[in-house]
């Protein structure tokens, strides 16, 4: 005894204890194997619309399965939890349209508004990838939510039981972007010496036939542009007199007429003419026309008021040149002959 | 002489008696002797044996270290696992502990000496008796001497809680011996003549498990303007691109003094999905099209008198835009990444929208193959387009999403609009 209570006194115990701490991110209530790669893709993020959900995941086990589950929540994806479902969504009318990789799947009876089970005779799965289309899913009701879906694999045909296999994917519904714009009615049009056809650049007001001679034609050109979305057109008319010096006049001719040296006349048109050698046709992908009156080569006429121009619908831009004839006869006054020409553009909005 | 030896015979008993008390007296005093030899034993001192694994029922290594009482030779060394630690007692041994077999070499250290190859005794048993023996073992080792060597053992089953306090608590006597002879002969409750002994106490236990689940995240948002942190300060939801004629391409953001609202369109993502994330949209359709128009109206073709932008698109890929030849587009100008205090660069723009929208007349390079040139696009289809993506996680990256407008000179007057759903897809 003495001895067994010396040896006691005497033993110092040296404790060794080891503590495990496995630290794990991730670990589920269940400790399933996980789906992999997987997403769902939405056609419309838009809340509350009627859209198709599809996803795709791919199966790592090779393990008797007879039915999936797909539960929409807005609170967390861990499968087997507590589940709020999404305000507004259902999924109770989806259709599975279409299924590849482990196929035979119908939509069970199970099947909530928040809760999509397919069901098949149990089989075997075969490591890969899977799709499911479900058509006629109606989206949460709630913009700019993230909800979580819980994927979960079960050996039974109705959802039931233990999880095989699971994961989870999120989505988001987002709000809708608008672009507007406004497109104002606008006549383009533009006169000087020369112009462009888009009447950025204008140059020239002032037009000098020179000394005109009773043996010939005096002539000079002017051009305008112009363009409109007014549906119905536009029209470019003349507004001002004959060349005019004091009260003597050069007449204008009335009606379309040839040019004849040696007698007094004025007019325009808008061609490209031979006798005399002055002007050019119509240029441009418009649909902008000289009026009858002064579209013809060689024939010249003046009347103030008239429509030179005629588009009957909106059109692209045209350049017109405006030829100028003056002929005198013997007899015509002396002077300074000039002329103020007004061309006005008006469409019809 | 007889009568001596008559004496000597006359009292036998009285000689017998003395001869029998000396044996008495003898055995009396080697009892005791050998008693004391156990009591007498020194204790090695530092003496701890380190778990690999607490685990019970793992197969660890059991790392023994002490250093003896006296200078001694050591030529055996029991380490005896029981259920108690008292030297010379019966041994309980611990259940499910396993040992090594016989004539395994267990390598034995100490200061002056290097893996003396000891081995396992024949006399050990494999449920947590080990006698290692060495013929010359370690000499003259002193107190200052780390003696050290590992043996391979399956820890008892026993784990605590849930029954008895001592349930997971279990002991190893250490015998050192400086004959080989000496260990083979220990026993628990008979140890014999050894140097020096000591207990030494362990514990197999549980393991904690520390687990932390991180969910799947993907925060998604479109706007127009940003808090300039994630998609709680998002706000807005349309872009005025102003008046357009055919004059100019209005780009956004369109000044208020242009009739616009002077922002661009946004939009922001932020998931864990390890394998990415695709942005994209499609085009809300009306009258059975998504181009930017006025509601309710019908579009034909590419024409420019219908109250509907022709889109720009060619062949699937991105044109440039050019004032006064009807066009709507979109790009993406540019990927932010100021939002997040730890961003990241992950999201790439598509080839078809990463024009610079600056129209400066640097054209745009044919099917999508340049970067940051005068390109735009718009798919009216209303199908699905990819506009942006990443191979990995994506904190608070934002698109900036620019519009460009040009009107011809027949397109005609009015409001014209178009609404785009934008659509984030994680791969988890």
């Amino acid at each position: 005894m003495l001895h067994a209570r010396t040896i006691k006194s005497r033993l110092l115990i040296s404790i060794v204890i080891c503590i495990s701490i496995v630290i794990a991110q991730s670990i589920l209530y269940v400790s399933a194997a996980k789906f992999d790669l997987r997403r769902l893709t939405i056609n419309s993020s838009t809340p509350s619309v009627i859209t198709t959900h599809t996803y795709d995941f791919e199966i790592t086990t090779a393990n008797s399965i007879g039915s999936f589950e797909f539960e929409y929540c807005t609170n967390d994806p861990f499968p087997g939890t507590a589940c709020t479902p999404p305000a507004g969504f259902d999924i109770s009318g989806g259709n599975l349209t279409l299924q590849g990789g482990e196929t035979g799947f119908t939509v069970h009876a199970n099947t909530t508004a928040n809760r999509m089970v397919i069901g098949r005779v149990a089989s075997v799965t075969v490591p890969g990838p899977v799709q499911y289309v479900f058509t006629n899913v109606v989206n949460p009701s709630t913009p700019n939510q993230t909800v979580y879906i819980r994927m979960s694999s079960f050996s039974t045909d109705d959802g039931s039981g233990a999880r095989v296999d699971e994961g989870a994917v999120a989505i988001s519904t987002s709000g809708s972007l608008g672009v507007a714009a406004f497109v104002p009615p606008y006549l383009r049009f533009c006169v000087g010496l020369t112009v462009s056809a888009d009447c950025n650049t204008v140059s020239g007001s002032y037009i000098t036939l020179g000394v005109v001679s009773v043996n010939t034609a005096s002539s000079g050109t002017s051009q305008m542009a112009g363009y409109t979305n007014d549906d119905t057109g536009y029209i470019i008319s003349t507004l001002g007199t004959t060349m005019t010096s004091g009260n003597n006049i050069i007449p204008a001719l009335s009606s379309p007429t040839a040019s004849n040296p040696g007698t007094s006349q004025f007019g325009i048109n808008l061609r490209d003419n031979t006798n005399p050698n002055v002007g050019q046709n119509p240029t441009g992908s418009g649909t902008g026309a000289p009026t009858v009156n002064y579209n013809q080569v060689n024939s010249f006429k003046f009347t103030s008021g008239d429509t030179l121009v005629s588009s009957p619908l909106s059109t692209e831009s045209n350049i017109f040149t405006v030829s100028y004839l003056v002929n005198i006869s013997a007899n015509q006054a002396p002077g300074i002959y000039a002329t103020t020409l007004t061309y006005i553009g008006i469409a019809n909005f | 002489m007889p009568q001596i030896k008559y004496q000597a015979l006359q009292n036998p008993s009285r000689t017998l008696k003395a001869l029998i008390q000396v044996a008495v007296l003898v055995a009396a005093s080697v009892v005791p002797l050998l008693l004391s030899q156990n009591a007498d034993a020194a204790q090695v001192t530092l003496r701890k044996i380190t778990l690999s694994s607490s685990v019970a029922g793992a197969s660890t290594t059991h790392a023994v270290s002490f250093r003896p009482a006296g200078t001694t030779n050591i030529l055996g060394i029991v380490i005896d696992y029981c259920t108690s630690p008292l030297v010379g007692t019966a041994c309980t041994q611990p259940t499910g502990l396993v040992t090594q077999a016989d004539a395994a070499t267990i390598n034995v250290t100490h200061n002056s000496q290097t893996d003396v190859p000891f081995t396992i005794h024949a006399n050990s048993d494999q449920t947590g008796r080990v006698i290692i023996t060495h013929a010359t073992g370690l000499t003259s080792v002193v107190t200052t001497d780390e003696v050290e060597f590992s043996l391979t053992v399956t820890n008892p089953t026993a784990v605590c809680g849930g029954g008895a306090a001592d349930e997971c608590t279990f002991y190893a006597r250490l015998l050192t011996y400086d004959s080989v002879a000496g260990a083979a002969a220990y026993a628990p409750a008979t140890p014999g003549t050894h140097s020096d002994d000591g207990g030494v106490a362990m514990s197999t236990a549980n393991q904690l498990t520390i687990s932390a689940r991180v969910q799947e995240v993907l925060h998604f948002c479109v706007g127009t303007t940003d808090g300039g942190t994630d998609c709680a300060g998002m706000s807005g939801t349309s872009v005025d691109l102003g008046v357009v004629d055919s004059s100019a391409i209005n780009i956004s953001p369109v000044a208020t003094g242009s009739g616009g609202n002077n922002v661009n369109g946004l939009a922001l993502v932020r998931t864990n999905a390890n394998s990415g994330v695709t942005i994209g949209y499609f085009a809300v359709q009306d009258t059975s099209s998504g181009k930017l128009k006025v509601a309710g109206a019908s579009c034909s073709g590419v024409s420019t008198t219908d109250q509907c932008f022709n889109s720009a698109i060619s062949g699937g890929f991105s044109i440039d835009v050019v004032a006064g030849t009807e066009a709507y587009g979109m790009t993406i100008s540019s990927v932010d990444t100021t939002n997040s205090a730890t961003p990241t660069a992950n999201l790439t723009r598509n080839a078809a929208y990463d024009g610079d929208a600056v129209e400066n007349a640097e054209g745009c390079t044919a099917s999508d193959a340049g970067t940051d040139e005068d390109c735009w696009l718009w798919d009216d289809s209303g199908s699905y387009d990819q506009i942006a993506s990443s191979s990995t996680v994506v904190d608070d990256e934002m698109l900036v999403l620019r519009f460009a407008a040009t009107a011809a000179a027949t397109t005609p007057t009015g409001s014209y609009a178009v609404t785009s759903t934008f659509i984030a897809t994680a791969t988890f």
